[in-house]
């Protein structure tokens, strides 16, 4: 079985059994049962195990905010009351708080926590009003295990936000009604499936299946293939004139079942209409769009590796024909001494493929002849061409988990087409937990800028924080610091190189695909992250 | 397993922090789970957390983000997939104060017909120029639509859009209105309409409903487990398991009293009983159950039957009430194989990519067995099955392990 591992080890780093997070006691006691802590530093696992209750009692601090019942302590405190003022009278089914403690330190007996306050309302007016600040607070243990809070600092760096409106409503119950499969495949998860369907189709814990959207019938409208895991048909379903979906007739050919974990819909023989390609264990399916009707099987493209991945289209060579990319992020490659895991520079991953389309359904495998082969054996998750440095052709970016990104850029060398990687020359190695990428001229200079979706946990950022986190190697502590980070913007500069664009997008919790759009048609490019790793049927939170 | 040697030693507790993760997550556990997805905005080039009011900050495990203007009113609308149900997600651009938007349709003539790689730069009067690119596969395993969108504020005059074709040939288009548009390399734009379709746009005629049971695509041994009774014959035996306080599981029972099920012989345990007779049994019966899936631990659904053909070997299994009818089917299908028997075991049907089909490999249920610590039935899983283990080309490293583990029980 090929299992899919989780996308990040350094969650399993921080793996630990401490988030039994009980509820706290009432907060104006200021007291609340603690493990008892050993001498004056504690383990990361105690100090993991506090943290956990500090969040719960800045939950209940942020609960008393948001319901106007303020702490005596604080009621002197005009931010905090004003805060607490705005939400007076708002909807109490609609109050959401969340509170992240994603810095702890020990000094002795005292604990200093810095943390994010999230809270969200419907007020009395309607509006929709949300706001996010951070704050400093600091705790004190005694020899009683009880906790007791010192100080609440006050809210910083706060970010407000009111609409009478949503941006966004979701519509999937209106859309999807009329179609049964929707009800009995689709609406149901992942965990669902993985009990009823046996491991060996291809479907694991892990497992990840993407969606493409193309006009597949020529109607004009966007049409949309799901992709599933292995003894799971994919779904093809068709926008209808009402803007609801209905599935495409299983004479139409797109039900595969083995596990696809991406789809491009693509017009490979370029006769105007979207044929289809798939990333499978088998290899990459390619399927002709018989007009309109249905899909005729064109033949695999073998690979190298069977944990395909990450499908993206290009035309690199600009011949007029479709190349494709597949990306890996397992390698089947034994490993010696040197090449073993490391996390924070793996080297071990499959190694990604480029084809070059040739026409009539021909492709060729000329991964080495353009390039590519150099250090490409990291776990590649995501990749997209874009003409960066506006020459014409289309290079590309490779997000890896465990490692640094690569940055291809396309060039003739010889009267023939060639890929040099440079993205540690021009700064956007950006060495992490890479999970997407994402290209737009965001602040519209005319240069081409990039987003890179990565891991933000606060449990990496508390741990990798302590003094007591890998005392004796800096460079590796400064890494793994860098895992836990989040998301990159990179902003590309007039020579040619890329500047971290700073804190303000780094947020992105388990981030996945983290892209640009123009969500509100202001005409600047926003970001929208889908995040959130495994919400089992256990609550209990690693 | 590359975790194992990961370069970092073992995890912080000294433990295999990796596999303890899989483990977790097999049983169920969640892991940043019921995480809100995030909105940033972009105020002329500066960003700001806007998700509360965006609407789009669900708890979902999100993973794919597609864009198109699905219903053609010039803004964005999203398509998420996710790895909880619902599997996808609609989120429909509701923005009352959006300004106007332009959507664009290349078609390429002397470069790929898609036009992928061509950029459009679009100017209006007194700002600065947008630009987009039209792109196969972004973001995490997902492909948006290639047609491209621009939002305009409030400007309704465009003045000129410039498209760079896949050959780097130049285009320039001037006088625009905001609207849909489709613009074939070299001509002016046309409005962009979408068309009745050809093709039957109605629910499929056969529709599948999905029954909670699994007909295993593998053929597990079980007579070390699960005598035959000799009235069963050489019928396929049904072992039912029933629990008190279960109303599936006494309107089942009742069922079968008044109409016992056909071409089956029947046999009710019940988990009381079982919990004292042969608790160990008890521990079988959720090894078997978690056995072919990639979960482990999890709670078993009550009733729940276990179809054994009369080779004794596990051919299904049923969750909860059993429809009589496909009880019956698969009586009759019980000894399909190759692909007859992949399509059976299912639950939706569709097409293999795959010619391979894996069988089952007995061997594999030993591992968990000792997996489990439970030596003794294993040993006679092994005594039992021995014909068909000992082809199995690891078979003498099975009976290495158990060896070994037998020895380290018996050393205090």
């Amino acid at each position: 079985m090929c299992l899919q591992l989780p996308v990040l080890l350094l969650a399993a780093l921080f793996f630990f059994s401490a988030c039994n997070k009980k509820q706290g006691t009432d907060f104006d006691s200021h007291e609340s049962k603690v493990p008892t802590v050993q001498g004056t530093k504690p383990t990361i696992k105690e100090s993991e195990q506090l943290a956990a209750q500090i969040e719960s009692e800045l939950i209940l601090f942020a609960q008393r905010i948001i319901s106007g019942a303020l702490p005596d302590s604080l009621s002197d405190n005009k931010k905090w009351s004003q805060f607490s003022n705005r939400f007076i009278n708002s909807s109490e089914q609609s109050r959401n708080v969340k509170a992240s403690v994603f810095e702890i330190r020990h000094e002795g007996n005292i604990v200093q926590t810095v943390a994010r306050i999230e809270m969200k309302a419907r007020l009395k007016n309607q509006n929709y009003f949300g706001l996010i600040t951070k704050l400093k607070s600091s705790w004190s243990k005694n020899e009683d295990e009880q906790l007791k809070v010192l100080e609440i600092g006050d809210p910083e760096q706060t970010v407000l936000n009111e609409s009478p409106v949503l941006w966004f409503s979701d519509e999937t119950d209106r859309l999807t009604a009329k179609e049964p499969t929707f009800t009995e495949h689709l609406s149901r998860g992942l965990d669902f499936w993985l009990k009823r369907i046996e491991s060996i189709h291809g479907i694991d814990a892990f497992i990840n299946n993407g969606m493409a959207l193309g006009d597949f019938d020529g109607d004009g409208r966007d049409d949309i293939y799901v992709c599933q895991p292995g003894g799971l048909p994919n779904r093809l379903f068709l926008h209808q004139a009402d803007n609801t979906i209905l599935e495409a007739p299983k004479k139409t050919g797109a039900n595969y079942l083995d596990h696809t974990s991406s789809a491009l819909f693509i017009d490979i023989d370029n006769d105007g209409d979207q044929d289809l390609t798939l990333a499978t264990p088998s290899g990459i399916v390619l399927l002709e769009n018989d007009k309109y009707q249905s899909f005729i099987e064109r033949g695999i493209l073998q690979t190298d590796e069977v944990d395909c991945h990450s499908l993206s289209a290009t035309d690199f060579d600009m011949d007029g024909n479709l190349d494709l990319l597949i990306t890996f992020a397992l390698g089947s490659r034994s490993l010696d001494d040197d090449s073993s895991f490391r996390f924070d520079d793996a080297r071990d991953g499959g190694s990604n493929q480029l084809f070059r389309g040739d026409g009539e359904w021909s492709f060729s495998e000329v991964t080495a002849l353009c390039g590519l082969s150099e250090a490409n054996d990291r776990h590649s998750l995501a990749a997209s061409w874009h003409d960066y440095d506006l020459d014409g052709d289309p290079d590309l970016y490779i997000a890896n988990d465990y490692g640094q990104n690569q940055l291809y850029r396309n060039d003739v060398r010889d009267g023939s087409r060639f890929f040099s990687e440079i993205a540690n020359e021009i700064g956007i190695e950006d060495r992490g937990a890479g999970m997407s990428v994402s290209w737009a001229d965001y602040n519209r200079d005319g240069l081409p800028d990039l987003y890179v979706g990565n891991m933000y946990s606060n449990a990496g950022k508390r741990i990798t924080g302590l003094s007591g986190f890998m005392p004796k190697n800096k460079e590796l502590t400064k890494h793994y610091r860098r895992f836990a980070k989040g998301n990159t913007l990179f902003k590309q500069e007039k020579n040619g190189g890329f500047s971290d664009s700073g804190s303000a997008t780094t947020m992105g919790r388990w981030a996945w695909s983290s892209v640009f759009a123009d969500l509100n048609n202001d005409g600047w490019e926003d970001l929208i992250v889908a995040n959130g790793y495994i919400s089992g049927p256990r609550p209990d939170d690693l | 397993m590359p975790l194992g040697n990961s370069g970092i030693g073992p995890g912080l507790d000294g433990s295999d922090p990796a596999r303890q993760l899989q483990e977790y997550v097999r049983r169920g556990a969640s892991f940043s789970g019921s995480e809100a997805h995030v909105v940033f905005n972009n105020e002329k080039g500066s960003f700001k957390n806007v998700s509360s009011i965006t609407g789009l900050d669900s708890k979902d495990d999100g993973r794919s983000v597609c864009f198109t203007d699905w219903d053609l009113d010039g803004d964005l609308d999203i398509w998420i997939s996710n790895r909880n149900g619902p599997q996808i997600r609609f989120f429909q651009n509701s923005n009352p104060s959006d300004g106007h938007g332009i959507n664009i349709h290349l078609s390429g003539n002397s470069c790929n017909r898609d036009a992928i790689g061509a950029r459009v730069i679009l100017k209006v009067r007194d700002n600065l120029p947008q630009t987009r690119t039209v792109t196969a596969g972004s973001g995490f395993l997902a492909q948006s639509s290639k047609t491209l969108h621009f939002g305009l504020a409030k400007e309704d005059v465009i003045e000129e859009i410039e498209i760079l074709w896949p050959n780097n040939k130049a285009q320039i288009i001037s006088n625009i209105v905001p609207g849909n548009y489709h613009i074939e390399q070299g001509s002016d734009p046309v409005e962009f309409k979408v068309r009745s379709n050809e093709i039957e746009k109605s629910p499929n005629p056969f529709q599948e409903t999905f029954n909670d049971r699994t007909f295993l695509s593998q053929r597990l041994p079980l007579v070390a487990f699960f005598g035959r009774p000799p009235e069963a014959k050489d019928k396929p035996l049904l072992i039912c398991l029933t629990v008190e306080d279960c109303k599936i599981c006494a309107a089942q029972k009742k069922e079968w009293e008044v109409s016992p099920p056909t071409g089956v012989h029947l046999q009710l345990i019940s988990e009381s009983t079982l919990a004292l007779s042969d608790p160990e049994k008890l521990r079988l019966i959720q090894l078997i159950y978690d056995h072919f899936f990639d979960v482990s631990e999890r709670e078993i659904p009550t009733p729940i039957s276990f179809l054994i053909d009369q080779k004794n070997r596990l051919c299904a299994i049923y969750r909860g009430h059993i429809d009589q009818n496909l009880l019956l089917e698969d009586c009759i299908n019980i000894n399909i194989n190759g692909s007859q028997l992949r399509s059976r075991s299912v639950p939706f049907s569709g097409i293999w990519a795959s010619k391979r089909i894996s069988s089952a490999r007995p061997l594999d249920f030993v591992e968990d067995l000792l997996d489990a610590d439970l030596l003794d039935p294993a040993a006679n899983y092994i005594n039992k099955e021995i014909n068909s283990l000992k082809e199995d080309e690891l078979f003498p490293m099975l009976l290495k392990r158990l060896e070994a583990l037998k020895s380290d029980r018996s050393t205090p």
